[in-house]
């Protein structure tokens, strides 16, 4: 932790008074960010009877979700989403960065182009989307078909239907992953790099030796970031399939939005957010474990710590 | 060190630009496309353009504003973005001074709990909102706020990804500054206003368009918070569109290309700011 | 002393009625379908006009977001609303969740018996009465007049006792498309394709039910004899005969239709309206068709309206509802929509009234006799939104070419997992 650095930018005086600066954005953050969480938690071990009562379940909710056929499929579906999107997404992003890391004109313009889809929310990005890919009137079709690609039944195949919303979730996220990533390309020091040339070494492994290593720490923000994102992606599903078609694209969160919205089981959303809510945590403790420091500090206390102090 | 550009290099050169167009063209032909028909006069001419590709594929044979007629005398289209302008532009005002506050706070006070405090902020920046949407739809509820302006609002005021931004600007302020701004005798929220808000214009725009934007691309939340004619917002009405007036391709057309015409008209002039603010809060120190 | 009790006694009883009245003064908050718009405006006129102090506002969601709509408030408990429009197999979920009032206390036996005695009991749940029906709702057979000239096909009879089979349907769906040398005209369609309400009376016809008499059952029901039987039907007719057409939702059948794409469009009546107003469609209307080894079933039942359990003012709300329901309002709503009525007295006249003499009105006449005789309604269920939402979900599957048993028994599976919780 932080010790009194000389020269420290800290008011020692008046200790007491922070909090009353610190108090409304505490209490909206309690209150509407982190009490739900438990909320959530607590109310997966309750159920609603006749007439509205509530009464404790246990583990039933749970019991109930696990050997419910369209739960596991979605399991299964948000699983599959997630292990080509998040990677598809990062190495896009990873590439586009690098591509965009150097001064040659009209890079800059290429930048301002590429963070549109940026300001684009998700709704926008599917309806404009759904209608190019429609099979009959859409312009994708059209131009697979001038390709002499056969036209393709895109969103009304339980094959290709999870694939689209994959496209339309890289189309949006890769440019915001990007941003990132460039910021950290650019606070590499490029005298690493000349060191490197005068020894002679060839692209790649100028890039993996040298490169990813300094960018540690934004790929990793980057990778657990995209990850918790996409594992609650549904609107592309609530707005454009309805889980469909036969369960293609049925995400878990769609699940609980169904149970809560559609069904007013909310019990049984809450169990489903609680189960993401463990697949949450135990994917990123995978992904630190991973990615941790060989040596010294260990990476968690760095990702935190990144926030914490100058 | 001169290096001769060679064939190699040349061809790498090329194939470098047209990767570049390509990738451009294909994050903007949605956007485009979308835009140039919302000023067609018919939706038949969306399609007689698709078979047989050409340049009206992406000019209207006769620039129209029918679509935009139809958007706003049939479905009345200014409400939702009225109402999407006035949460974003509250949440934009409330969320300065209550971030930014707290930012002061992080960054100019020592007190037990600074760490471990500031953790929590940053931990709740980085739930998802899908996560807590649910329960905070219950919990509005008991405060019966639903349905109102307010329940709109009030839950994405404090962010913490906001209150890091201030906090990591404030620190680069010296605290001489604030030292002898005390001594004249200043309190603390005149210390905040009056010294540190003028010299913190750029953390305010970044900050102020990252809130903006959250806001306005926001969906889930007005989606179950507050639906009724008179506070719907943009998002949810172009949610509406999809499905029930699939065959107005048209109307949906202008709906989208005035639905990002904003946030990217204020995102490219300030983009500077709204870049740096999203890349320092990735960056290690 | 007597004298004074006297007085006030009589103060009181007088003024009485002006404290009852009071309560029939405020504001109604109506969770109403936006595509109901234009005929509510006309009945909401009508009742403030004659109840001075009071105002109606609405509320309104698309069809296909009126029930996600009705979840979420009613399920937050929100107070703001009075008046909700219900669908018939809602009531009972409804009711069993806390969402709507018993309106016993406000509707007397002999105003509950001017509907019709089906619709009274889907509007009631565990003995108690909680939402008449605004309307009643049937399927015939529409045709387009041209598109069978050209196949030199003649027009099939309006009467029930020539009913024609699916069967036949379908022979002469692959004459007319034959004869049409269009591509993209289909023979037959649905207008609520993939929807139970719509798809259901095919697996009636040939014996088979959507859910068990518990409500809560489906193995044996959904993967039953007469379901497969009738989905098999459904899926060859998209995928092996070809002769219906795919990717066209339920809110473009119609369209589709009044385009002159389709031969045959099973719809229901009140959209005689939009086929009036197209110009140059000629069309006619035949009995829903049945299944040659099974009876003759059309659709039924449709929205009823009831009062908010949360509601500030139930009193006025029941007011509205009876205005709406039998009252003045019926009768504007039901002119306005050129709806089918779920009155008796109503039902009655359609026999009666010359009006009714003529087409297209003359399609009341032949609703009226097959609300009497053929008219089955959908299955009563707690779980009916979970019921719902599977099975149209595995329709549409069907549909689009997922093979029929497999499809039927995963959608047993997780229905019986799902409806569980109401046991």
């Amino acid at each position: 932790m932080s010790g009194i650095k000389p020269g420290s930018k800290r008011f020692i005086r008046r200790g007491y008074k922070p909090f009353l600066l610190l108090l409304p954005s505490f209490a909206l953050i309690a209150v509407f960010k982190v009490y739900p969480i438990f909320y959530s938690v607590i109310g997966s071990f309750l159920m609603r009877g006749a007439r509205g009562v509530i009464k404790f379940a246990g583990l039933k909710n749970f019991k109930m979700i696990f050997t419910d056929p369209s739960i596991l499929n979605s399991i299964w579906v948000t699983i599959k989403f997630n292990l080509i999107t998040v990677p598809l997404q990062i190495v896009l992003a990873l590439i586009f960065a690098l591509m965009l890391n150097r001064r040659i004109r009209f890079v800059q313009t290429a930048r301002t182009l590429l963070y549109i889809p940026v300001a684009i929310n998700m709704i926008i990005a599917s309806t404009i989307w759904n209608m190019m890919l429609n099979p009959s009137s859409g312009p994708a079709n059209a131009i697979l078909g001038v390709l002499g690609i056969p036209p393709q039944p895109f969103l009304t195949s339980s094959r290709q239907a999870l694939w689209v919303i994959i496209i339309i979730c890289c189309w949006k996220g890769v440019s915001y992953w990007m941003l990132f990533l460039l910021a950290g390309l650019q606070n590499i020091n490029s005298s690493i790099y000349e060191a490197g040339r005068i020894d002679g070494t060839t692209f790649f492994s100028e890039l993996f030796s040298l490169t990813i290593p300094m960018l540690k720490n934004s790929l990793v923000f980057v990778i657990v970031s995209d990850t918790m994102i996409n594992l609650f992606m549904f609107i592309p599903a609530y707005l454009l399939t309805g889980g469909g078609p036969e369960g293609s694209t049925d995400t878990l969160m769609y699940e609980a939005y169904r149970a809560a919205f559609k069904f007013s089981n909310y019990n049984r959303s809450y169990a489903i957010v609680t189960v993401l809510m463990l697949m949450t945590f135990i994917v990123i403790g995978l992904q630190f474990y991973f990615f941790r420091d060989s040596r010294g500090s260990g990476f968690k206390r760095r990702f935190l710590r990144r926030g914490m102090e100058k | 060190m001169i290096t001769k550009r060679g064939v190699k290099e040349k061809t790498l050169d090329v194939l470098y630009y047209v990767t570049l167009l390509t990738i451009v063209c294909f994050a903007l032909f949605p956007v485009l496309w979308s835009v140039s028909n919302s000023f067609r006069a018919e939706n038949s001419e969306i399609f007689k353009h698709i078979s047989k590709l050409s340049v009206y594929t992406f000019i209207p044979e006769k620039f129209s504003l029918n679509s935009y007629r139809n958007l706003f005398v049939d479905n009345q289209f200014h409400r939702p973005l009225l109402n999407s302008w006035i949460v974003a532009v509250l949440t934009v005002f409330f969320g300065f001074i209550v971030n930014g506050l707290a930012g002061f706070a992080f960054a100019k006070f020592k007190f037990k709990g600074n760490g471990l405090l500031f953790s929590i902020y940053l931990f709740s920046f980085m739930i998802p909102f899908e996560m807590i949407a649910i329960p905070l739809y219950k919990t509005t509820g008991a405060f019966g706020i639903l349905e109102t302006r307010v329940a709109l609002i009030l839950p994405m005021i404090a962010n913490g990804m906001i209150v890091f931004l201030y906090r990591q600007f404030f620190q680069d302020i010296p605290d001489a500054l604030i030292e002898s701004a005390y001594i004249d005798g200043a309190g603390l929220l005149r210390v905040f206003f009056q010294l540190l808000v003028p010299l913190s214009k750029p953390v305010i725009i970044s900050a102020s368009l990252m809130i903006f934007i959250q806001q306005w691309d926001a969906f889930l939340w007005p989606l179950v918070a507050a639906t009724n004619k008179s506070l719907k917002v943009v998002q949810v009405a172009i949610s509406e569109f999809t499905g029930e007036f699939t065959v107005q391709w048209g109307t949906i057309f202008a709906a989208t290309t005035i639905a990002i015409a904003i946030p990217i008209g204020i995102l490219i002039p300030l983009q500077k700011f709204y870049i740096q603010g999203i890349s320092s809060t990735g960056l290690k120190e | 002393m007597k004298k004074l009790f006297f007085i006030v006694l009589v103060c009181a009883l007088a003024l009485a009625p002006a404290f009852a009245a009071d309560t029939m003064k405020g504001t109604i908050r109506f969770l109403t379908m936006a595509e109901y718009h234009n005929a509510l405006e006309g009945v909401i006129k009508a009742f403030e006009a004659s109840h001075p102090g009071v105002t109606i506002e609405t509320e309104e969601f698309p069809f296909a977001q009126l029930f996600d709509a009705i979840e979420i408030k009613l399920g937050s408990r929100n107070s703001k609303f009075d008046v909700i429009l219900t669908d018939a197999t809602m009531v009972s979920g409804y009711a069993y969740r806390g969402f709507i009032a018993p309106l016993d206390e406000y509707f007397t036996t002999a105003e509950k018996s001017k509907f019709t005695p089906a619709l009274v009991n889907s509007g009631s749940f565990q003995g108690e009465f909680y939402a008449p029906p605004l309307k009643n709702s049937c399927h015939v057979l529409w045709y387009n007049k041209k598109l069978l000239d050209k196949a030199g096909i003649p027009y099939p009879s309006a009467d029930p006792k020539n009913r024609m089979t699916w069967e036949e349907v379908v022979d002469i769906s692959k004459k007319v498309m034959a004869a049409s040398g269009d591509s993209t005209i289909y023979g037959l369609t649905f207008e609520q394709i993939s929807r139970p309400y719509q798809i259901l009376p095919l697996i009636n016809s040939l014996g088979g039910v959507g859910i068990g008499p518990d409500g809560i059952t489906v193995d044996g029901y959904v993967n039953g004899e007469g379901f497969v039987k009738a989905m098999q039907w459904y899926s060859d007719i998209h995928n092996t005969l070809k002769i219906a057409p795919k990717g066209i939702a339920p809110s473009e059948t119609v369209g589709q239709f009044t385009a002159g794409k389709i031969a045959f469009l099973s719809a229901n009546l009140f959209d005689y309206k939009t086929f009036e107003k197209t110009t140059g469609l000629q069309y006619g209307y035949a009995p829903l068709p049945y299944f040659k080894d099974g009876k003759p079933v059309t659709p039924t039942d449709s929205f009823h309206v009831s009062v908010s359990n949360y509601s500030k003012n139930k009193a006025l709300a029941a007011e509205f509802v009876k205005y709406l329901t039998f009252g003045e309002g019926s009768d504007i709503y039901l002119e306005k929509q050129g709806e089918f009525s779920a009155r008796i007295d109503v039902l009655n006249s359609y026999s009666t009234d010359l009006k009714y003499n003529s087409f297209p009105f003359s399609a009341f006449r032949l609703a009226a006799q097959e609300a009497k005789t053929t008219a089955f309604p959908r299955p009563l269920s707690l779980g009916y939104r979970e019921w719902e939402s599977v099975i149209t979900a595995t329709m549409e599957d069907i549909r689009n070419g997922a093979d029929v048993k497999p499809a039927l028994d995963k959608a047993v599976k997780t229905l019986t997992t799902q409806l569980s919780i109401y046991r």
